[in-house]
């Protein structure tokens, strides 16, 4: 535990771009209803659950049509 | 001229509206980010993991530790995500039909595959600098006085490569009109690869080696010549593929 908190400098820009990442996903999810497929509880669990991948298949294959 | 350049604005708004060109940057940054850190905290890690008493000797992490984890990272998550993105390019204005507009306002179809083929190698560029930037940034502070030779080279092989695949998610995008039948023809393309890796006369001159293997240029096991002809090979592919796109896309009935 110690290690990660010395660490915390140097991990913190990874954190902040996961972050972005899964909270501009999770906002578009809620702010749009329209899915390709799928529907609004599967794709927030999606973004939020799975690191990088999960708001990246949101973006380009889950997203609907404004 | 202009309507390429008018071509080549629409994808960018394209990029920024649908989310791509921000997700790229992110995952980049991130990978950038990535590698340095691991190559230089993971040790340290999992000696802290080990249970008390235990001892082993970890190797002192060095620079090319980093750029080991540079081209792992980007050759498998970085270009996959790369091409999961654009395989979307050309199926989805085919399928939504909003190229007839364009076409029938008199657009030449050479023009819209090649400010297409731009828009997606100048993101990728774009995309690939910043990684490489902060990696190398980083390098830079975590191990001030080492060099790396042919770094330059062996940054461009990983590039090349990029474009390649690229060009030939154009051209199954173009034959096959949807997004899983591009990243077929890339995925393809790479089995194929792969395949000739494995016979002895084709293993140099394939052009995955250029992400498999040109990281030994940096560690001093091969030379530049060594990749000359997967250079050459992979450009000339290229230019195959995309003038093969062009020729398909201009016969084709939308």
């Amino acid at each position: 535990m110690q290690t990660l908190i010395d660490h915390l400098p140097l991990l913190l820009p990874l954190i902040i771009i996961e972050l972005t990442l899964a909270f501009s996903a999770l906002f578009h999810v809620l702010r749009h209803p329209h899915y390709r497929f799928g529907n609004r509880y599967i794709w927030i669990f999606v973004v939020l659950l799975l690191q990088f991948f999960g708001p990246i298949i949101y973006f380009v294959f889950g997203r609907g049509e404004e | 001229m202009n309507a390429y350049l008018a071509f080549l604005k629409k994808e960018f708004y394209d990029y920024l509206r649908s989310y791509k060109l921000f997700v790229l940057m992110m995952v980049f940054l991130a990978l950038g980010f990535l590698n340095p850190i691991s190559a230089r905290y993971l040790p340290e890690v999992a000696a802290s993991l080990l249970p008390d008493g235990i001892q082993i000797q970890l190797p002192q992490p060095e620079v090319m530790d980093s750029w080991a984890q540079f081209y792992k990272n980007i050759s498998q998550i970085g270009i996959i995500i790369l091409l999961i993105v654009f395989s979307t390019m050309i199926s989805n204005e085919l399928q939504k039909g909003t190229l007839i507009h364009l076409l029938t306002k008199g657009l030449s179809r050479t023009t819209i595959l090649l400010a297409k083929y731009s828009s997606a190698l100048l993101v990728w560029t774009c995309c690939y600098g910043i990684s490489f930037l902060v990696t190398y940034l980083y390098n830079f502070m975590f191990w001030p006085l080492t060099n790396v030779p042919h770094l330059l080279l062996g940054i461009f092989c990983i590039w090349l490569f990029g474009c390649l695949l690229l060009a030939l998610l154009l051209l199954g995008g173009v034959l096959t009109k949807t997004s899983i039948g591009s990243l077929l023809c890339t995925g393809g393309f790479f089995l194929i690869c792969m395949g000739m890796s494995l016979f002895p006369p084709l293993q140099e001159i394939q052009p995955a080696i250029l992400i498999t293997n040109s990281i030994s240029l940096l560690q001093g096991q091969s030379l530049p010549a060594d990749y000359l002809v997967p250079i050459l090979l992979a450009l000339l592919l290229i230019g195959i593929s995309l003038s093969s796109a062009v020729v398909i896309f201009r016969h084709q009935q939308l």
